[in-house]
């Protein structure tokens, strides 16, 4: 299974990547909306973990892009904002789940796992 | 009209501290944040390193926190798990980046809850002491963060902004 891992904080990327590797996922990078649009082309990922606030291109606007090219896409939003409106936008562009940080391990393992055993279909 | 509870200070400021609390207890065990001052906006100190944080839409002003590099270093060794944190590099940088980040999300989610939509900047790290901003107001309150390996402190800098009618 491969995974998008797009924030433009370098640790948060870090962070997920050693998570998610360690449960056998191979994890690739993006530092900002622009690039994650791009290395989902090159990639093609199973999942995408994707921030909101980054430079560039927010995750909001990436996330749309992605879907609009490709509507199985399946992307997990992953921010420090969880009000209710970020999580409605986050919705509306096409993500399955959202996970507000900090979050613990389990919570994004969890929500990786579902989005990965789910068909596409349905996120 | 920003109504205030019996602590004095306005309900936005109180989602802002509430927010902060959230953030750092849930990152660090058995942190906490403490009330002190109003200090003049001309004569707020900064601190060794600093992360700055921008509120738009309907707050406007800033956040600001400020780590001794001893703390920050503590504080990022603790972020990656243990492993040791010796050099303030571009991972430190982005470490203390993502701390302001969550906290400034956790507000304003906090915001939202009072009916009032911020949105956030993207985090700036800002080395020294001299740190010179246009605060919005003349007076910024300055709070301590008690963590367990030192203390931090965060100014908050933050007025509801007037709408056009």
């Amino acid at each position: 299974m491969k995974i998008l891992i797009v924030d433009d904080a370098m640790f948060m990327r870090i962070s997920l990547k050693n998570l998610l590797t360690k449960e056998g996922y191979e994890c690739f990078e993006a530092g900002n909306g622009f690039e994650a649009v791009a290395r989902y082309e090159e990639i093609k990922p199973d999942l995408v973990t994707m921030d909101i606030t980054m430079p560039e291109k927010d995750g909001i606007q990436a996330a749309r892009e992605i879907k609009q090219a490709h509507p199985q896409a399946k992307i997990i939003m992953c921010s420090a904002m969880g009000q209710e409106g970020m999580v409605v936008d986050a919705i509306q562009a096409g993500a399955c789940d959202f996970i507000v940080k900090p979050f613990k391990p389990e919570r994004v393992l969890e929500a990786v796992g579902k989005a990965c055993g789910r068909p596409a279909a349905a996120c | 009209m920003i109504s205030t509870t019996q602590t004095g200070a306005p309900q936005h400021i109180q989602a802002i501290l509430a927010g902060a609390t959230h953030t750092f207890g849930s990152l660090f065990e058995g942190a906490a944040i403490h009330t002190t001052a109003l200090v003049p906006a001309h004569a707020m100190p900064g601190d060794e390193i600093n992360v700055l944080v921008g509120f738009t839409d309907d707050l406007q002003g800033q956040i600001l926190i400020g780590f001794p590099r001893s703390v920050a270093l503590a504080l990022s060794t603790h972020m990656m798990g243990g492993q040791a944190v010796t050099e303030f590099d571009e991972l430190t940088q982005s470490i203390l980046a993502e701390v302001g980040n969550m906290t400034a999300g956790s507000c304003a989610t906090e915001l939202h809850k009072l009916g009032l939509e911020a949105n956030i900047t993207c985090p700036t790290v800002i080395m020294g002491q001299q740190v010179q901003l246009g605060w919005p107001q003349l007076y910024i309150l300055r709070t301590v963060i008690q963590l367990p390996f030192g203390f931090a402190s965060l100014a908050i800098g933050l007025k509801v902004a007037h709408k056009p009618a």
